[in-house]
C-alpha cells in the first residue's frame, strides 16, 4: 500500500486541528465525539427531556445566584466563544465521522487506485493469524483494549496526540508516550517472534 | 505550561454543562470553581469516572438544576 509523504500528512492533521479549534473553540477528539453520541443515546434511553439552551441559561443564572450570591450574577462580558452552541448537534458528529471515511478514501485515491479488500491482509498480521477466525478474534480483542484504554486515559490518539501534546499537557504526553511506546514494542516483538 | 495552573477537566470537550458555562460571562464562575484545578470535586466528573449516566441538569456541586421549559407558542 502506498502512502502520502509524512510531511503532507503532518500538514493535513495540523490544519484539521487548527480549523477545529478556530471554528468550534474546542480541542479535536474522535473518542470524545463517540462518547458524546453514546451519552446522547443513553440519555434518550433514560427519557431525559430535551432542554433548550435558553431554558437552561435561565435556570443556571438562578442556580448561580443561590450558590455564589447575587453579586456573582452581575453581568460579566460574555466570551467570544459563546457564539458556539453549548452542545454540538448529533448531525455534526455524524458529519465528522462521514468526513473521516471520505478523507481516508480521497487520500487513498490520491496515491493509488482504490481497491476493495474485505480481508485482513496485513503481512505481519497474516503470519500470526492467517486470516482465519483467530484474526477476527485478535482484531476484536485489540479493539476492546483500545476502547478500554481510551476511556481510562480520557482520550485517544487524536485527543492526546494531536490536541494535548502540542499544549504540553502532562497527561497527554504520558498517554502518547505510552501508546506509541507500546505500539513500537509490540511491533518489534512480533518481528522477533515471526 | 506552568505546573498545575492549566489543569483542566478531561471531559470539557464532551460535557454539555461546560459548554453552557461558556454561553454567558456570568457562568464562568462555575468553570473557575469546578472545571480547572478543582475538577476532581465536580460531581459530574465523579459520576463520569464511575461510568454512570450524568444527567444534563446535574450541576458540578451535586445539585440538580430545575429547568422550567417554556410552552411551545
Amino acid at each position: 500500500m502506498d502512502y502520502l509523504p509524512f510531511w503532507a500528512g503532518g500538514i493535513a492533521l495540523t490544519t484539521v486541528v487548527l480549523l477545529h479549534y478556530g471554528l468550534l473553540h474546542s480541542q479535536i477528539g474522535v473518542s470524545g465525539r463517540i462518547t458524546a453520541l453514546v451519552n446522547r443515546v443513553r440519555a434518550k434511553a433514560h427519557h431525559e427531556p430535551e432542554l433548550s439552551d435558553e431554558d437552561m441559561l435561565a435556570a443556571l443564572r438562578a442556580m448561580t445566584a443561590s450558590e455564589f450570591g447575587d453579586d456573582a450574577v452581575a453581568e460579566t462580558p460574555t466570551p467570544a466563544a459563546s457564539v458556539i452552541p453549548a452542545t454540538l448537534p448529533t448531525s455534526s458528529h455524524l458529519l465528522f465521522f462521514g468526513g473521516l471515511v471520505l478523507g481516508g478514501f480521497i487520500a487513498t485515491r490520491a496515491v493509488s487506485a482504490f481497491q476493495w479488500t474485505p480481508t485482513l491482509s496485513g503481512a505481519l498480521f497474516t503470519r500470526f493469524a492467517d486470516g482465519g477466525p483467530l484474526a477476527y478474534l485478535m482484531l476484536f480483542g485489540g479493539g476492546l483494549l483500545v476502547g478500554v484504554g481510551t476511556r481510562m486515559s480520557g482520550g485517544c490518539t487524536s485527543g492526546h496526540g494531536l490536541g494535548g501534546v502540542p499544549r504540553l499537557e502532562r497527561g497527554s504526553l504520558l498517554a502518547t508516550a505510552a501508546f506509541f511506546g507500546a505500539g513500537i514494542a509490540v511491533s518489534v516483538l512480533m518481528e522477533v517472534l515471526s | 505550561m506552568s505546573g498545575t495552573a492549566n489543569k483542566k477537566c478531561p471531559h470539557v470537550n464532551d460535557c454539555p454543562m461546560f459548554g453552557m458555562f461558556t454561553l454567558s460571562g456570568t457562568l464562568r464562575i462555575w468553570q473557575d470553581n469546578y472545571c480547572h484545578d478543582e475538577y476532581a470535586r465536580c460531581e459530574r466528573y465523579v459520576r463520569a469516572q464511575r461510568g454512570e449516566i450524568v444527567p444534563k441538569t446535574l450541576m458540578p456541586n451535586g445539585k440538580s438544576l430545575t429547568v422550567v421549559t417554556k410552552p411551545a407558542p
